[in-house]
């Protein structure tokens, strides 16, 4: 049985099974983002949750903050399996620009959702409606050397659960 | 633990910490006897969407040095003493700070 922690880091892991699955089977990349940012969203608030406690209202965009907070956690450092706080440290700023990346795509609301780019709704840039499932989302390569060591670090943080 | 120890264990961490990322400003820990509750002031973090101190939640963790549940919130200066803390956590003036050391 689940506690609010537990749930939320569960379907995190499936979340980011999910991104894996659709990367491998080649899908639109708006679908694997959305599905990272998702995973990753999860990830950070289940970390926020005392376990057992019950989840209140929090904001969405925590992935940023989680890495800053996880350069102080030996726990972390250790599931990554760095034995050097140097070299974590180093590797974890080194992932900062990529883990503002995906926490930006976070949908929003309102009138700013019209105009943002994300993995999940249609936005307008200068008079052109874009989709996201036709857009190319540059700066987003899954394949560069930084953003395949975030999604290892997103990877191994799950086994903190 | 008793409230001496958990100042301890923190002040190790905050010396980790501090020696791995020198642009933290400030560190408290708010004690208690079953939690390790602690506050960075770090300028290079993203402001607050809210208006509290959200920590994220680490198990024990004996084996790394860490015998008790550890709460850690990364806030910003401006925020320092400003953001609501956690109900069960009380007051910013019951916050011991552990770095800069006093004199």
């Amino acid at each position: 049985m689940h506690d609010w922690r537990s749930a939320y880091l569960t379907q995190a892991r499936s979340d980011f099974q999910m991104f894996r699955l659709l990367e491998r089977e080649g899908a639109p990349l708006s679908h694997c983002l959305h599905y990272l940012q998702m995973a990753t969203e999860k990830l950070s608030k289940g970390l926020k949750l005392k376990p057992g406690e019950a989840p209140r209202e929090t904001v969405q965009e925590a992935f940023v903050s989680f890495l800053k907070a996880a350069q102080g956690m030996p726990s972390v450092r250790a599931v990554n399996g760095f034995d050097s706080s140097r070299r974590y440290r180093s590797f974890l700023m080194s992932l900062q620009p990529y883990a503002q990346q995906i926490q930006d795509l976070t949908p929003r609301g309102g009138e700013a959702g019209l105009r943002h780019v994300n993995p999940e709704y249609p936005w307008e840039t200068n008079g052109i409606v874009m989709v996201p499932a036709e857009y190319p989302f540059p700066g987003y390569d899954l394949n560069r050397h930084h953003m395949a060591r975030l999604l290892s670090f997103v990877e191994h943080c799950f086994l903190l659960a | 633990m008793d409230r001496a120890e958990v100042i301890e264990l923190a002040r190790r961490l905050a010396k980790e910490h501090v020696e791995g990322a020198p642009e933290l400003e400030v560190i408290y820990v708010f004690p208690d006897e079953e939690e390790l509750r602690m506050v960075e002031v770090d300028p290079l973090i993203p402001r607050a969407l809210g208006d509290r101190v959200e920590p994220f939640y680490f198990r024990a963790d004996p084996a790394n040095g860490l015998p008790l549940l550890t709460a850690l919130a990364v806030i910003r200066p401006e925020e320092d003493r400003v953001l609501r803390l956690p109900d069960e956590w009380g007051a910013w003036d019951d916050a011991v700070q552990l770095w800069p050391e006093a004199a």
